[in-house]
């Protein structure tokens, strides 16, 4: 904020300014700092973009006759050839990224009580989580690529490849519906790019934490920011893991 | 008392607050002009990109009106100026779908929402309500620059070998998923979709600084209901394009991934030239849902600054408070409410499912009674006013009749039954055009007109002022009126000639004369860009208070200082409508940093 | 909200976290053994709604305690949850959609 403001008026240092308003005016209509207040509703808004995915997913869905089995998909373990575990896989990822969650809470609390070794020490695991889940999501899309899944082809299916079942010929030549091979690394994929981005935040909040800006500002408001956007990406989770593995 | 100090803009840590005194800062060219962070500046670079826009799309109209017009004239002078598009004096077909396309695009994107909301949002919202800035003044001013960036992509798409997007501004698939179908489906739609992901982020960016400022920054005594019609209207707006934008991205991703990745989300059951399309399972209705879940609250993002403005102006200049405040603001929520329920009555001739199209007819209609609300209180705040006539408080006045004029063949159209008779004919043009495109130009210009002493601190010339009223009210109406006569004989939008059509062909005679009615308005455009620029410059200085208006934003020193007032910020008492209070009185009116009487106490109507 | 906790405060707000924590778990877990167990015995539509009102319980854990919005102002936690009204009717429309094309294109 290379600006500054010049402005003639009594201030007092010692009286730290509401965080609602920078000179203590009309106290916020809803009590909480302009920053926070930004990062609810940029969640509301992203919420409403992986709504329209994830509405577009049920709609397509629905249109289609037949649609592939979760449990029959979703079957694969890492480091166990042959397994069969259906949604053994997801559910480890889904628990790495909760703890993961629970984790920048816990920062979120030591900074609270301004205990900064807490807060490096939480965002540190908090960050692993995210990575790790981040290493699951790349070791799932390499094992449906090597079945064949593709955002125009779907192998998982009641049709023999290449046969044709729709009024024209040369049409239909996946044996399932080929929506769910790009619904699945569409929305995935969006999902994970965001994990990603959190976990680029949460290292700056790592890094904030750790060399002392956040702790001089006598706030850790920045890592409740950051922990806004990263259990925002766990709530996400919750509604992919239902469409896409649940239901 | 007074010590001099330095705080920083809101948006840092307080603590940077600490010690520093006297500390001047230098101020360049680019710093207090390009790269500002100061709300009024960045307000200012809204309006200049949103006029040169302006102008561009206008243009646009013109040159397809010119070929509607006169379909069999050859003008070699536009050839000679405009090459690529015309190939023996005619315009191409291609060049024109262009034209159409890019018209509405910017007109209704980077003029009417980012111009429109970014201007005023900027420059009423931190003064009205007693703020020295944004929330992030940061934030804002990266907002412009995405949305200055933004415009730059969508107008160097003009120029690639293959032309812009044709599509339409509603870029429907598969038109716009299969580059085989028309040479604006190629690089120019890339171009397209990148540009309008680069504007949703502009709009989000500044969306979420309005109502983080409004929320948060007030001044001490603002409480929300104090806050004048104009904020409010700004505060939802912004509501609006916070929800409804990113829904548009998730649109345009998937077409995206259908462009480029070959997945079949809008797409299904395709033949080109004899070929079948390996694309299945998808639906181009999806997209037009998707489309529309944004398109219709646009609608609203467009039209609630204008209306907000109006209502401010015609109270100013009716010397009367505004009829029913709080009416109104709760009509904004109805809107706001209502505008994201209804987006299926674009798609009533699509094929979606009949049932599902008499509820979103039930829900159109529903709009009506906020929308009346809105109306009959502009009306019944004029009723026996002291009306002042003067440039602001005609185009006011301009926009409640566009407004009632475009808003009834709205009731028409969002009926599904009528609608089968006139979807996609010049009736829809002319309901539209009148109601959001005409309307929120009036009230836009009512808003530079009335707000321009405050951001230039010169008034702007009323003669030039009335002749551009003039020419803008009568001709609009000369274009869109007859536009309706049109639509209800079936003409067609998007053609490119009507002559080869036996049953339209003998409407040439009118489409001349709203041709030549667009041309006048658009020269008559350019008298009001005259006396914008001219009276930056040389127009008559103006008074702290010109209009004797009781908001804040007149309390502020008028040639515009960084943090907006000197001192401390002005302590708010009343709401900003008392006009006219008391009749024994000389002055008409009471700024709402007046205390309350002792009389006024007692009395507990606005409090 | 800001500022500095008690040594209780602190520790009742900890010991909600880990609470939180644990019913995710549970709820997961439950799912994901109903998934693979009852998947062929219980009609798809009460599975799904039980899939559905799981997940929106674990989303109410995660947004009222891990976010914190429980301890935020009412009109705050209204202002936030209104606006999901619009997705709720959209979702009912685009189904209602995504069924129709079923029956125009498949049909019986």
């Amino acid at each position: 904020m290379a600006e500054v403001i010049e402005i003639k008026e009594e201030h007092h240092v010692d009286q730290l300014p509401t965080p609602n308003n920078g000179e203590g005016g009309e106290n916020s209509a809803l009590n909480i700092s302009y920053g926070k207040t930004m990062m609810w509703y940029f969640l509301l808004s992203d919420a409403f973009t992986f709504s329209a995915f994830l509405i577009s997913y049920a709609t397509i869905r629905i249109s289609q006759p037949w649609w592939p089995d979760p449990n029959v998909v979703f079957k694969s373990f890492p480091f166990m050839a042959h397994a069969n575990v259906p949604l053994g896989f997801v559910s480890v990822m889904t628990f790495v990224l909760i703890l993961s969650s629970v984790a920048v809470v816990r920062a979120v609390q030591e900074g609270h009580r301004m205990n900064q070794k807490g807060v490096v020490t939480w965002m540190f695991w908090g960050i692993v989580g995210g990575v790790f889940f981040l290493g699951c999501q790349a070791w799932e899309w390499n094992n449906l690529i090597h079945e064949g899944l593709r955002p125009f082809y779907n192998p998982f299916g009641p049709n023999e490849a290449g046969k044709t079942t729709l009024f024209l010929e040369k049409m239909a030549m996946s044996p399932g519906p080929v929506a769910f091979g790009a619904l699945f690394f569409g929305i995935t994929g969006f999902h994970g790019f965001h994990v990603f981005t959190g976990v680029c935040l949460n290292v700056y909040g790592l890094i904030g934490a750790a060399n002392g800006p956040f702790h001089k500002r006598g706030h850790y408001e920045m890592i409740e920011k950051l922990g806004l956007y990263w259990h925002f990406v766990d709530l996400v989770w919750v509604f992919v893991f239902l469409a896409f593995y649940l239901m | 008392m007074q010590t001099t100090t330095v705080i920083d803009s809101p948006a840092t840590e307080h603590a940077h607050a600490h010690g520093h005194t006297g500390h001047h800062h230098t101020e360049t060219f680019l710093s207090k002009y390009i790269f500002s962070l100061d709300h009024k500046t960045i307000g200012k670079q809204f309006l200049i990109m949103g006029m040169i826009w302006a102008v561009i799309g206008g243009l646009m109209s013109v040159i397809f009106r010119i070929q509607l017009g006169w379909p069999d004239e050859t003008f070699p002078i536009l050839e000679k100026m405009f090459a690529a598009w015309y190939t023996d004096g005619k315009l191409n077909p291609e060049a024109y779908y262009m034209m159409v396309t890019m018209h509405g695009t910017i007109m209704v994107f980077f003029v009417l929402t980012a111009s429109l909301s970014g201007t005023f949002a900027n420059i009423l919202i931190p003064l009205q309500i007693g703020a020295r800035d944004m929330a992030s003044p940061l934030m804002n001013a990266l907002s412009f620059w995405l949305f200055f960036t933004a415009s730059v992509v969508m107008f160097g798409s003009i120029f690639l070998p293959t032309g812009a997007a044709s599509a339409g501004w509603t870029i429907y698939p598969p038109l716009s998923a299969l580059p085989q179908t028309s040479p604006g489906s190629g690089d120019g739609m890339t171009w397209w979709l990148i540009s309008m992901v680069l504007f949703v982020a502009s709009t989000l960016l500044g969306g979420l600084n309005y109502v983080s400022t409004v929320l948060n920054m007030r001044t001490k005594g603002m409480s929300m209901f104090k806050m004048p019609l104009t904020v409010w209207a700004l505060f939802f707006t912004a509501i609006i394009g916070i929800l409804s934008f990113p829904v548009l991205v998730s649109a345009v991703v998937l077409l995206i991934f259908d462009r480029s990745l070959g997945t079949s989300f809008y797409l299904s059951n395709i033949v080109i030239g004899g070929q079948a399309l390996p694309y299945a399972g998808g639906s181009p209705i999806l997209f037009q849902h998707l489309f529309w879940f944004l398109g219709h609250p646009e609608v609203y993002i467009v039209i609630l600054p204008a209306m907000g403005m109006v209502s401010e102006i015609l109270a100013i200049h009716s010397r009367k408070p505004i009829f029913g405040y709080k009416a109104m603001i709760f009509s904004i929520l109805g809107i706001t409410v209502l505008g994201f329920i209804v987006w299926a009555h674009h798609m009533f001739m699509t094929g979606m499912n009949p049932f599902l199209g008499s509820v979103f007819t039930l829900f159109t209609l529903l709009i009506a009674i906020p929308s009346a609300v809105k109306v009959f209180n502009w009306l019944t705040t004029l009723w026996r006013g002291n009306i002042k006539i003067n440039p602001p408080s005609m185009f006011a006045i301009g926009f409640v009749s566009m407004f009632i004029s475009g808003g009834l063949t709205g009731i028409w159209l969002g009926n599904s039954t009528v609608d089968i008779q006139l979807h996609d004919t010049y009736f829809v043009i002319a309901h539209f055009h009148i109601v959001m495109g005409i309307a929120a130009f009036f009230g836009m210009f009512a808003g530079v007109y009335h707000w321009f002493p405050r951001m230039f601190g010169r008034m702007m010339n009323e003669t030039m002022a009335y002749i551009h009223f003039a020419i803008t009210f009568v001709g609009s109406y000369l274009i869109f009126w007859p536009m309706h006569f049109l639509g209800l004989a079936g003409v067609p939008r998007r053609y490119y000639t009507f002559n080869e059509f036996e049953a339209f062909a003998h409407y040439g005679t009118l489409n001349k004369v709203i041709s030549i009615a667009a041309i006048i308005v658009f020269l008559g455009q350019l008298i009001f860009l005259v006396n914008f620029f001219w009276s930056i410059k040389r127009g008559r200085k103006s008074t702290q208070n010109p209009w004797q208006a009781n908001t804040l934003e007149w309390t502020s020193p008028i040639e515009g200082i960084h943090g907006n007032w000197e001192g401390d910020l002005p302590e708010v008492h009343r709401w900003p409508y008392d006009y006219s209070r008391d009749p024994n009185s000389d002055v008409d009116f009471i700024p709402q940093t007046v205390p309350l009487t002792e009389e006024e106490k007692k009395d507990k109507i606005h409090h | 909200m800001s500022g500095h906790l008690t040594e209780e405060q602190y520790k009742s707000q900890v010991a909600a976290v880990w609470k939180s924590t644990l019913w995710l778990s549970i709820i997961t877990v439950v799912e994901v053994v109903i998934a693979l167990t009852l998947g062929h015995l219980i009609p798809k539509f009460i599975l799904n709604l039980f899939f559905v009102l799981a997940s929106v319980l674990k989303a109410f854990f995660i947004i009222a305690e891990f976010m914190h919005l429980k301890y935020e102002k009412r009109a705050f936690i209204i202002s936030l949850g209104v606006p999901l009204i619009f997705l709720v009717w959209a979702l009912i429309a685009f189904v209602v959609e995504g069924n129709y094309w079923l029956h125009l294109n498949f049909p019986k």
